[in-house]
């Protein structure tokens, strides 16, 4: 899609994606070399979470062409729910069983009701605006997630909860490698959801349907796709998505407040943008590739974490604002 | 046709005669010192309302700036704190560790938010829509975190200490509700007469459409550019006034939070409406400052805080507003002579109809 | 000086036209060489060639998606050619920006009308008129004499073109309130305001009925004739271009298939295929 003012300029290159592998796999063999490898695992099991939210950003602007301020509070709602369903079956003792169930219970609520948030959202928030100016849409997104994190923090408090231990804290050694249980987990689980992902929208009629909304609204309406329903689906898929990050985050660094997803929202969404904004394959790299930039930086500095963040998207909007699997599109005058 | 008047940047489509002009004039300034008094007479003694339309007049000029990027211009620039903070900074250091007259203070802080829009401005611009948005908040969030890592800057033989993440404290005082109604007065005045020239309408033009507005020989990144220039410089105006009022400036000045508030009032106010960014910035600056005293007196619960509830209303009345009125409540329209005159002609029963120019066909 | 190629065997380049003996006497104001332009994959005009000369008045014919309208946001700097080279008054204006090459003389009207629908008529004018203002910045601001005189000089300029353009009475208007043939009628008053040599009308009759149609076609001679223009028109409707245009040339599929005289272009076979499913007006 557009990106910079300037209409039409010509040149698509073809067989660009080896380039990009190309790069990547230099990449990363430049941060081992700096990093090691342990800092790698850190990192891509930051980046998957990151890359569960980004790829919410991506799929939410390819079929409605705007920003969702609001996606990463909806991660933050998406914690709060698993921790209001959990929190007083899981402050007993229980079993590890009891413990994974309870998780699962989590999950599935948080992923359930944030679908329906997002979907809520999505109908008295977005779809009203969709032919409005840009910014009428920019604006209210902004309002909602104001919303969203003033509610929960009238709700439940401004201070901090502790989220409840459902995964077991323990690590294993894998030839010198140290993982965290936890962080292994959620990364896991977060990589099945991408693929998942991948899966229904590559091979299911519902992800063509969503791919050509994105591609052209109005042709897709014409050959009598059913919009609005599609792009509702798109939220409650994004927004589900965030949600399940918003768990394993709870679950991983054990503490979850209203403020929590501004700035893995913001990270996410660089995530997005750099991986090409729309590009669903683009949101999982951008995402694995912010997770090791962070861990890296972390090592260094961490406060610097958010402004290298927004330095890496400046970047990418002035060089290459496709983004690194993104393509240019042209504006007929 | 019940459309309000257009806005429109005509100046009189026949030479005024001078008398009129003279007497426009005169009535104006009649007017602004008229509304001075008034508002010292209210004030009386009264330091909290003191501070509290202060603190207006400051939003306005930082509404009306960001109104002529944003609402003129068409760019979706909502980084405007930032470069809020940069003019409070460059001034209250000019003031505290040099002793610099304060107008010099507010001019320096000006200028060098004007070198910021630029540095911003110059890169982003060519970016369109919710990219150059995304970047400009990026911008102004890079300036919160440069300004909470920077403390000890030496200078010359000196070290001065700007604080970090703790902040610039010992600000003098300087600000005053007279600084302040003069600078806003000036600030729209500066507003209103670029808008009503021939660069302001280039500026619409890039806004309706641009490639159009390139196409009547308009350099559309030029503008864009001035534009964000011109805006920024006012901003830091604002920030060099607000730092000399509360004595106490910190890197979130520069931050998202800020910057949302002033694009609420723009975009609330109306976008392209220089009465609309006045009008809504009085009101939620009042309102702002006022809501906690309304809701001791509704007795809420200890537990719910104030901020969270303000910030409730406040993002529910954004969302109300974006979704009846996207354009915003003024949007577009704007009070002038012409209107005036106009209103005045209905009022008194006679004349022609609003919004045609020679009693033509409708 | 003749800058003209001999047609090739299977018609694959022609000349841009030649004219009566007389107009070859005439400078050339505008030169398109061998323009090209790729999307993609898409190749939207191949080999284009085009002399303009000074006061002529030509159009430019072919079906939907021919590549008439890449040619004039080729001419105008909106688009940048793959390859080949555009001449302006002799002087290559390949890669300046469009409103650089509106400032050296080259004025157009948008096929789906461009018009700055929140401002009013008459600033819709007025704003066309910037780029032959003087007055700076710092005066504007500080409403210096000068401002104001002119101010008031494009002001009345403004008025006078919108008297000839017939638009007077809707001066105060919002343009997008303006019925769809004034507003076709205001893209080409603000198109005139900017002070253009050479005019370039897209489809300025689309959507018009027949009388409507001839309206706009006084209206487009009147024009061509009172400033003195080089005028290169697309139009979809024949009566119009074959009435106004002194030559004419045919684009199908991004190239040249035809140029001439307007006779000899009815007459022209390949036109005549071209349009085959088309209305030919």
């Amino acid at each position: 899609m557009q990106t910079t003012s300037q209409p039409a300029q010509h040149g698509g290159r073809a067989g660009r994606p080896w380039g990009v592998v190309a790069l990547l796999a230099l990449l990363t063999a430049g941060y081992v070399a700096v990093y090691g490898v342990q800092q790698l695992i850190n990192g891509l099991q930051l980046g998957a979470i990151y890359a569960l939210i980004a790829v919410g950003y991506t799929m939410v602007y390819g079929v409605v062409k705007m920003i969702n301020f609001a996606h990463g509070d909806v991660y933050m709602v998406g914690a709060y729910v698993a921790f209001g369903v959990t929190a007083a079956a899981a402050a007993g003792q229980i079993t590890p069983g009891q413990a994974l169930l309870l998780f699962g219970v989590g999950m599935v609520a948080a992923m359930a009701g944030c679908a329906l948030l997002g979907a809520l959202i999505e109908r008295t928030a977005y779809r009203p605006l969709r032919n409005q100016p840009r910014l009428a849409a920019l604006t209210t997104a902004i309002g909602v997630s104001l919303l969203l994190e003033n509610l929960m923090q009238i709700i439940a408090g401004p201070n901090p909860r502790p989220f409840p231990g459902l995964i077991p804290l323990r690590q294993l050694d894998l030839a010198g490698i140290v993982i965290n249980i936890r962080f292994g987990v959620a990364f896991l689980i977060a990589l099945v959801m991408m693929a998942g992902l991948q899966y229904l929208v590559m091979r299911t009629r519902v992800g063509k349907a969503m791919r050509a909304v994105a591609f052209d609204l109005d042709a897709a309406r014409l050959m009598g796709i059913d919009v609005n329903r599609v792009i509702a689906a798109v939220f409650m898929l994004g927004s589900a998505l965030a949600a399940a990050a918003g768990v394993l985050v709870g679950v991983t660094y054990a503490r979850i407040d209203p403020f929590m997803g501004i700035i893995p929202g913001l990270k996410a969404f660089v995530a997005a943008v750099l991986g090409g904004i729309g590009n669903i394959p683009g949101a999982m790299v951008g995402g694995l590739l912010m997770g090791m930039a962070e861990v890296g930086v972390a090592s260094v500095r961490s406060e610097l974490t958010g402004a290298v963040a927004f330095l890496i998207l400046i970047v990418v909007l002035l060089f290459k604002p496709t983004g690194l699997l993104g393509e240019r599109v042209y504006d007929k005058v | 046709m019940s459309e309000l008047a257009p806005a429109t940047t005509a100046g009189p489509l026949r030479a005024t005669p001078w008398p009129v002009v003279l007497g426009r004039w005169l009535l104006q300034l009649a007017v602004i010192v008229g509304i001075y008094e008034l508002l010292v007479a209210w004030m009386g003694g009264n330091r909290y309302l003191q501070v509290v339309l202060t603190q207006a007049g400051i939003y306005v000029i930082l509404a009306v700036s960001l109104n002529l990027i944003l609402g003129y211009t068409g760019q979706l620039s909502i980084g405007h704190a930032g470069f809020m903070a940069v003019g409070g900074y460059a001034a209250a250091i000019l003031t505290k560790f040099f002793g610099v007259p304060f107008a010099l203070a507010l001019l320096a802080g000006a200028a060098a938010a004007g070198v910021a829009g630029l540095l911003v401005g110059v890169p982003s611009l060519r970016l369109r829509g919710d990219y150059l948005a995304i970047a400009t908040l990026g911008f102004g969030e890079i300036i919160s975190v440069l300004l909470s890592l920077i403390d000890e800057v030496p200078v010359g033989s000196r070290v001065i200490d700007i604080g970090g993440a703790q902040g610039l404290i010992g600000i003098p005082r300087h600000t005053t509700f007279a600084w302040t109604y003069v600078a806003a007065v000036l600030a729209i005045k500066v507003v209103w007469h670029f808008v009503h020239s021939t660069h302001g309408r280039a500026c619409i033009a890039i806004r309706e459409d641009e490639v159009a507005a390139e196409a009547m020989g308009i350099p559309a990144t030029r503008y864009k550019v001035l534009s964000f220039t011109l805006s920024a410089m006012l901003a830091g105006v604002a920030g060099g006034l607000y730092a000399h009022q509360y004595l106490y400036l910190n890197p979130a000045v520069a931050g998202f939070m800020n910057s949302v508030f002033i694009l609420v009032i723009v975009v609330i106010g109306g976008m392209g409406s220089t009465t609309g960014a006045v009008a809504a910035a009085i009101f939620f600056t009042y309102t702002n400052d006022a809501l906690p005293n309304w809701m001791q007196a509704l007795h809420l619960p200890a537990s719910i805080n104030p901020p969270a509830v303000r910030m409730v209303l406040f993002s529910l009345l954004l969302i109300l507003v974006m979704l009846l009125r996207p354009r915003g409540l003024l949007g577009g329209v704007e009070l002038t002579w012409a209107q005036l005159a106009r209103a005045g002609r209905l009022l008194t029963g006679g004349g022609r109809r609003p919004g045609v120019a020679k009693g033509g066909a409708a | 000086m003749d800058l003209q190629r001999e047609p090739a065997p299977t018609g694959s380049r022609l000349a841009a036209g030649s004219g009566p003996l007389e107009a070859e006497a005439l400078p050339v104001v505008l030169e398109c060489r061998e323009v090209t332009i790729r999307f993609g994959g898409l190749v939207a005009l191949s080999d284009f060639n085009l002399t303009l000369r000074q006061g002529e008045l030509v159009g430019l014919i072919g079906p939907n998606g021919a590549g008439k309208t890449t040619v004039f946001n080729l001419i105008t700097g909106i688009y940048r050619p793959t390859s080949g080279e555009i001449r302006l008054f002799h002087r290559p204006i390949t890669g300046l920006r469009p409103h650089r090459i509106t400032q050296l003389g080259v004025a157009r009207t948008f096929q789906n009308i461009r018009l700055f629908g929140n401002m009013t008529v008459l600033d819709n004018v007025r704003t066309a008129f910037h780029a032959r203002t003087r007055t700076g910045v710092l005066p504007a601001i500080l409403r210096t004499r000068g401002f104001h005189a002119e101010e008031q000089a494009v002001t009345r300029r403004a008025l006078e073109l919108l008297e000839t353009l017939r638009l007077s009475h809707r001066a105060e208007e919002l343009a997008r309130n303006l019925p769809y043939g004034e507003q076709r009628r205001l893209e080409i008053a603000r198109a005139l305001a900017t002070g253009p040599r050479i005019l370039l009308l897209d489809e300025p009759a689309a959507g018009m009925n027949p009388s409507e149609s001839r309206e706009l076609r006084d209206l487009i001679e009147e024009v061509h004739r009172r400033f003195g223009l080089t005028t290169l028109l697309i139009e979809h409707h024949m009566d119009v271009v074959m009435s106004v245009c002194e030559r004419v040339v045919v684009l199908d599929y991004g190239r040249t298939i035809a140029a001439g005289t307007p006779d000899e272009i009815r007459r022209n076979p390949a036109v005549i295929a071209a349009y085959l499913g088309e209305e030919a007006g």
